[in-house]
């Protein structure tokens, strides 16, 4: 047994924060079993531990996802080597803390959907399917392949399609991914078997999603129409929350190492994590609700709210 | 945002991330008047910002910050201090049970003499933590050794802004908020910087109670916190709460041991923006409750007599007399206010006053009560007359 990260084991396990809105969890989780596997725990007595010590959040811990990270502490600790994990260093914010969601929110233009609606640089037709059309047609070209379908549906050809075609039969939703695909098979990012639709099989580095779930819908609007973010469109959820998709062409990004950098770092790390986003939204593939699809379980339809051609401010 | 710009350019300098690209804009307001300064006591303490009230153990802080709270949802003081800003408040008492918060809070109400709708205002509008037994850490230590904000400030911070109007906030004491070293004078200076920081960013004025050497002087000056004086740097204003000493007693006459006890001293130290009279000491009385009320102590070794107003008090009341009528003392005061001897004040304050031009018209034998609570001037003895040029 190595008593010195048995001694930081015992003092991280109580201090995981709740997941969801960027406490970084999963992260924490990480360092957690890290010291776990080095002090010569095993996978199981570190699971128990880490289930038993992750508070409740927004976001709900799967089970999975606590095995996946003893999984890869024990890949790479497990020969007793150390290896450095990729991402246990958070760049801090650099946002002063002056700024937070209020204080934006506050100087705001807009607090309603019809005001947003109104102020859209593309009039936003009422129907939801042509609703649908439009944001296609304006977000993506028509040859870009994206996935259409439920979160748990796999990549095949009947998801993943040209943007042409789902706007001629229509994207069954509820999601779709944020950026054009590659239609390539890619391994996934955990490493657990392959894929059509993970962020290894974006081809196309030209939108990220931002949104902020905990926050009142109005604040949401009032917040995205006083920031200064080059935003593309704004997509109502169906639920509470707002999804914007930023216009991130200007970052001119060609690979996932240079998404990591310039997304999840230098915009989500350094300066949107003042504002508390849903942090899982800042991956190249993330799946995002799609308009002019009804979502039955909140009995609403999943809206445009504002579209522009290029990403400008709100 | 333009195609060649730096893809976060604009975003950065609306966030002021790079605070060198952001200097005030005063060519934009050469003709505009700044606006007044918000206070949350008038011309003594600014509302959102930082404040420290520094005292040794017995000084009656903690029952300063409970009363400011308890001010900040009633709007009104128990001394003649006017609260400009009313709302909720909020108190993290870290040395308190929850037995002790609740006490003091029904004395608090019992010693204010509260309608039962002032005190359901103060019990809805008063949110107290009483802490006692836990580790309550807002700046925590990081392995670099420096001070971080902890989650629970973050916390703290969104609780307060839940609460949207909550207009005061104490913590206390300051010692029991930090991982830092009370001798560092970096991690002091932080610690100033995170109560002025809650107060920025909640809008509320937040006040921290910190000790004060035991040694502390009969002259009062600032930086006079334990440890490193650089936790008062970072507010905007510091207060500090002693007792009275034996000298002063004998000054204001007063012989009996346990009443000067009861009287303490406020007094603002440093205050940016404080006119001069904020510096004027307060006298207070602690009751038998504990609870602090404005004190009537006097300094004065010579008695000077009446002055003019009090002159001017007097020829009012000579003039409601000359009917044969004898008003009450509620009856002169109002008339003094109405002809403005007695300026705009709180009414406490304006009773005071009153209360000081009786007693030294009555001392210097130009009045008298013919019966309780009413009041008429003494008839004028054989070969005597009262001269009201003579003050």
């Amino acid at each position: 047994m190595n008593d010195y990260h048995l001694k930081l084991y015992r003092e991280k396990l109580p201090q995981i924060p709740p997941a969801g809105c960027g406490n970084n969890t999963h992260c924490f989780l990480m360092t957690v079993a890290n010291h776990g596997i080095l002090a010569g725990l095993s996978g199981q007595e570190v699971y128990d531990d880490i289930r038993r010590s992750t508070p409740r959040g927004s976001r709900t811990v799967a089970d999975k996802e606590i095995q996946e990270t003893i999984d890869n502490a024990i890949e790479f600790h497990g020969n007793g080597q150390s290896k450095p994990y990729k991402k246990t260093q958070v760049a801090s914010c650099i946002i002063p803390e002056k700024n937070t969601f209020s204080t934006i929110s506050a100087t705001g233009k807009y607090s309603t959907e019809d005001e947003l609606k109104a102020a859209s640089p593309i009039p936003i037709p009422d129907d939801p399917v042509a609703q649908q059309r439009l944001f296609l047609e304006t977000v993506f070209l028509p040859d870009d392949l994206v996935f259409s379908g439920e979160k748990v549906w796999p990549g095949t050809p009947q998801t993943i399609k040209p943007v042409c075609e789902w706007t001629l039969s229509g994207a069954p939703g509820p999601l779709i991914s944020s950026n054009p695909l590659s239609g390539l098979m890619a391994p996934k990012k955990d490493g657990s078997g392959m894929t059509y639709r993970g962020d290894n099989c974006v081809k196309y580095f030209r939108n990220a999603i931002v949104e902020f779930d905990n926050q009142p819908f109005e604040d949401q609007v009032r917040f995205w129409s006083a920031i200064k973010l080059p935003v593309k469109a704004l997509v109502h959820s169906g639920g509470k929350s707002l999804h914007a998709w930023l216009d991130v062409s200007s970052f001119k990004i060609n690979n996932i190492a240079q998404w990591e950098k310039e997304i999840e770092v230098e915009l989500y790390e350094k300066r949107l994590v003042r504002f508390q986003p849903d942090m899982s939204c800042s991956t190249p593939a993330h799946l995002t609700r799609i308009p002019g699809v009804f979502r039955k379980e909140k009995d609403q339809w999943q809206r445009l709210l504002w579209l522009s051609d290029r990403g400008i401010n709100v | 945002m333009s195609e060649n710009a730096e893809p976060l350019e604009e975003f950065d300098k609306q966030m002021g991330v790079n605070i060198w690209d952001n200097p005030l804009d005063l060519p934009a307001l050469f003709h505009k008047k700044p606006p007044d300064i918000e206070w949350f006591i008038k011309d003594v303490l600014i509302a959102g910002r930082g404040a420290v009230t520094s005292g040794i153990g017995g000084s009656s802080k903690s029952t300063l910050i409970r009363l400011l709270a308890v001010g900040a949802v009633l709007g009104r003081l128990l001394w003649d201090w006017t609260v400009c800003k009313t709302g909720r408040a909020l108190l993290v008492m870290t040395e308190d049970t929850a037995d002790e918060a609740f006490r003091s809070i029904y004395y608090t109400c019992k010693a204010m003499g509260l309608t039962d709708d002032e005190k359901r205002k103060v019990y809805e509008g008063l949110k107290i933590y009483p802490l006692a037994g836990e580790d309550v850490i807002l700046l925590k230590k990081s392995t670099k050794n420096t001070l971080e904000n902890s989650p629970l400030f973050e916390s703290l911070v969104k609780k307060i802004q839940s609460m949207g109007d909550c207009v005061f906030c104490g913590l206390d004491p300051a010692l029991s908020l930090t991982d830092g070293d009370e001798l560092d004078q970096g991690h002091q200076r932080r610690l100033g910087k995170m109560c002025d920081n809650l107060a920025v960013l909640t809008g509320s004025t937040v006040m921290l109670v910190a000790h004060a050497p035991k040694n502390s002087k009969d002259e009062i000056t600032s930086h006079n916190s334990r440890g490193g004086g650089a936790l008062v740097d970072a507010v905007r204003t510091e207060f500090v709460m002693r007792t009275m000493t034996p000298k002063e007693a004998k000054s204001a006459k007063i012989i009996d041991q346990e009443e000067r006890q009861r009287h303490v001293q406020l007094v603002a130290v440093k205050g940016n923006f404080l006119p001069p009279a904020a510096y004027a000491p307060v006298w207070l009385r602690r009751d038998d409750y504990g609870v602090m009320h404005g004190a009537d102590v006097s300094f004065d070794d010579t008695d000077m007599g009446p002055c003019a107003s009090d002159m001017e008090a007097f020829k009012v009341l000579s003039e409601m007399c000359e009917n044969g009528t004898k008003p009450r003392l509620i009856e002169w005061r109002k008339k003094l206010i109405e002809v403005g001897i007695i300026g705009n004040a709180a009414t406490k304050t304006q009773e005071t006053i009153m209360e000081r031009i009786k007693n030294r018209l009555y001392d210097n034998g130009l009045i008298r009560s013919p019966k309780r609570g009413y009041w008429e001037p003494d008839p004028v003895q054989p070969g005597g007359t009262h001269d009201f040029n003579d003050a």
